[in-house]
């Protein structure tokens, strides 16, 4: 009885009129996204697409349409690609793949291991391009100085690297990365420097104005203003990267996605073939999609603005 | 007191308010009584209270033996003292207040007698902008610290491809320190050139630019901008990836005056005061175009520059907002005592905010007019239908629109 007498009851404070704060778990968060995601149209649209995509090729075969009946139906491709060799359970002809090439096999783990590593490390090698493009965009004597030797380089094409890399480089590593490396390094160097002069001149004034020396503009306004190209140019490079990448297996390697699709080639070996370019394509993606997760977060301050990006 | 309300209506700063305002006022007034040679409060306090002297006499000391006057003197009931309760960025008394006698005052929390003020929409804020003024004039007793803008003879010449184009000619003309000049005239007449010469960015090539007696730009000599003079651009530039706070913070901190966190405090404080706490971790980009040019303009005052320079601040904001960044300017302007140099072709707008209204030529720039406006301060939109101000705007349309055909038929020929 005493108790509930001496009870005390809590004015109206102006603090409980606040919001409560709500905090989800991530795990409530990306259920929440996938929700979402479920009921918007454009994941419906593209998966349409795909999905009109695999018949059409399907049809196209079934049909024997000129050039197509020489490929393999995306069906059976499928069926090479997740069923286990002979021998490994069963003897079943309908059961099993005819290459061994697919989630059963240990070369497709290898080839995609192998192409993953030369990609990352060449990718890694041509992030150097981005000081080098802000130390041009940066001082108008570095833009001159390496500017001209730059512009004769880039319009050589990667795979024309192939012998020199070959002589220069004796081991059978490095002339692939090396390749991947020169391809992409000339794509991130551009667009940092594209980045630095597109920056409004009015924020130089402005970094000036409040005192900022040279090395402070360098650091405030022209590293975070060059960001969003240098995303672009990342981009890019990753996508030649992969191009130079399949040029340069296919001439030196003895392991990789791009020797995979020569090597399948000479044995006539299409489903093969098609599983080595699809994978080629989806692991792209995948490193798109996480470089421009990346992107999102480093850039919030255009993500958060509702700008594209 | 009987009727607390009827006698807070007799005090000058807060005549047109309501009796509702009034009462509400009252209710919160605190009658204290002082003995003959009491202090209230000394130079340095936080100021809580607001004193309105109903009987006894007080004196401010230190500013009678400052300026060998009488002026600190209050001892007619209803004036009042101790006004930096009121207005919000005062964290320190300006002078001690004794008694000359046995003093009864009614004492008004400053915080609450805001708040109250704020609740009144009517003439609530043209109390509070008095009060802001006053205070002004209080602070005014010490000098603008500097800031004093010559030009002489200031002349630039563009030369692109031996295409002489004289953007000024012989412009010259004084600011006061602590003076707030607008320079009004048609498109490319040389205004925002001048601008740039002042603040560093380009160089003249005729005359030169004092800043309180020192050379800040003359022909073939290259002067650095600095952050005695700062710039609010014209399409704002806060750093879109900075977030307002580092915003902010960002001249204090390169400078090395302020480490970042010291920096941060008074960044806080300083938006408070100008109204716009809250937006602190919010991109430049989140907030509304008239917060923008708040935070700049804070961004420019954290530094404490000499002088402000504005060029056309707020041309692309539309006419409410504008309105209201006037009333907020001069309200910072009232109480920050510095120089400010503005750009506009808004006529209006000059003659509202400006001590002195320069009028240039269309091209080449030259000073056509000079225009002192007398009208007081603190200004309120009031102002604009007064006499006096229509009169000046008569007079600065009549150098303008003369300017500005001028130039309208220039640009017809060169069309032609």
């Amino acid at each position: 009885m005493a108790k509930i007498l001496t009870k005390t009851v809590a004015a109206p404070a102006l603090e409980a009129r606040e919001e409560p704060l709500v905090v989800y778990s991530r795990r409530r968060i990306l259920w929440l996204r996938t929700r979402k995601a479920l009921t918007e149209r454009y994941f419906w649209l593209g998966l349409c697409g795909v999905v009109a995509f695999f018949v059409g090729w399907d049809l196209a075969y079934r049909f024997e349409l000129p050039r197509m009946e020489k490929l393999e139906s995306p069906l059976s491709t499928f069926r090479e690609f997740t069923l286990p060799p002979r021998g490994a359970f069963t003897y079943n002809p309908a059961l099993e793949s005819k290459w061994g090439y697919g989630i059963w096999g240990k070369a497709w783990y290898t080839d995609i291991g192998m192409s993953v590593w030369r990609i990352s490390q060449a990718f890694l090698w041509s992030l150097l391009g981005i000081p080098l493009g802000l130390l041009m965009g940066w001082k108008r004597a570095i833009r001159d100085f390496v500017f001209a030797p730059f512009e004769l380089m880039r319009p050589i094409p990667p795979i024309s690297w192939v012998p020199l890399a070959i002589v220069m480089f004796p081991t059978q590593e490095a002339p692939i990365v090396f390749l991947c490396t020169i391809a992409s390094f000339f794509a991130v160097t551009l667009n940092t420097l594209l980045g630095v002069d597109s920056i409004d001149p009015v924020y130089f004034r402005a970094a000036r104005c409040l005192g900022s020396s040279e090395w402070q503009i360098f650091r405030h306004v022209i590293v975070p203003g060059a960001m969003p190209f240098i995303f672009t140019g990342m981009l890019i490079g990753l996508g030649v990267a992969w191009f130079s990448l399949v040029g340069g297996e296919i001439i030196a390697g003895t392991w990789g996605l791009g020797y995979r699709t020569m090597d399948a080639y000479m044995n006539v070996a299409t489903p093969q073939l098609l599983i080595a370019m699809f994978t080629i394509g989806f692991i792209g993606m995948l490193m798109g999609v996480g470089l421009r997760m990346l992107q999102r977060r480093v850039l919030a301050w255009k993500s958060k603005t509702g700008e594209a990006i | 007191m009987t009727d607390l309300p009827g006698f807070l209506a007799t005090v000058e700063i807060f005549k047109d308010l309501g009796r509702e305002t009034l009462e509400r006022i009252a209710g919160i007034c605190e009658e204290k009584r002082f003995a003959k040679g009491a202090i209230v409060y000394r130079t340095g306090e936080v100021p809580d209270s607001l004193y309105i002297l109903t009987r006894g006499a007080v004196s401010h000391p230190s500013l009678i033996e400052a300026r060998g006057s009488t002026d600190g003197l209050v001892r007619t009931p209803g004036e009042l003292f101790g006004i930096a309760a009121v207005v919000e960025e005062m964290k320190r008394r300006v002078f001690t207040v004794e008694c000359l006698e046995e003093t009864v005052a009614c004492a008004v929390n400053g915080a609450r007698l805001r708040e109250i003020l704020k609740m009144d929409p009517s003439t609530g804020y043209i109390v509070m902008q008095r009060f802001a003024g006053l205070m002004a004039k209080v602070e005014g007793f010490v000098p603008a610290r500097g800031g004093g803008l010559s030009i002489r003879h200031a002349g630039k010449i563009y030369d692109p491809e031996g295409v002489h184009v004289v953007a000024v000619e012989d412009c010259s003309f004084d600011v006061a320190p602590g003076g707030l000049c607008v320079v009004v005239g048609p498109s490319g007449c040389g205004k925002t050139t001048l601008l740039n010469t002042i603040a560093g960015f380009d160089t003249l090539t005729a005359g030169e630019i004092y800043l309180d007696g020192r050379l800040i730009a003359a022909p073939g000599r290259d002067l650095k901008p600095g952050p005695d003079r700062i710039v609010v651009f014209q399409h704002g530039a806060l750093f879109p990836w900075k977030t307002v706070l580092d915003n902010i913070t960002f001249g204090p901190v390169v400078q090395r005056k302020m480490s970042r966190k010291e920096a941060e405090t008074e960044a806080r404080t300083l938006m408070v005061k100008v109204g716009i706490a809250g937006i602190e971790s919010q991109y430049p980009g989140e907030i509304s175009s008239g917060m923008r040019r708040r935070v700049e303009i804070v961004r420019a005052l954290i530094n404490d520059p000499m002088i402000l320079l504005l060029d056309e601040p707020f041309r692309a904001l539309d006419a409410l907002t504008k309105s209201v960044m006037h009333e907020y300017l001069l309200e910072l302007y009232d109480l920050s005592h510095k120089t400010v140099f503005f750009i506009t072709h808004d006529l209006e707008e000059a003659i509202f905010l400006a001590d002195l209204v320069v009028v240039m030529t269309t091209r080449p720039g030259r000073v056509k007019k000079l225009i002192a406006v007398d009208l007081p301060r603190p200004r309120t939109y009031r102002l604009l239908s007064s006499k006096r101000f229509l009169e000046l705007k008569q007079e600065t349309i009549e150098g303008v629109h003369e300017e500005a055909l001028k130039a309208f038929e220039a640009g017809e020929r060169e069309l032609a």
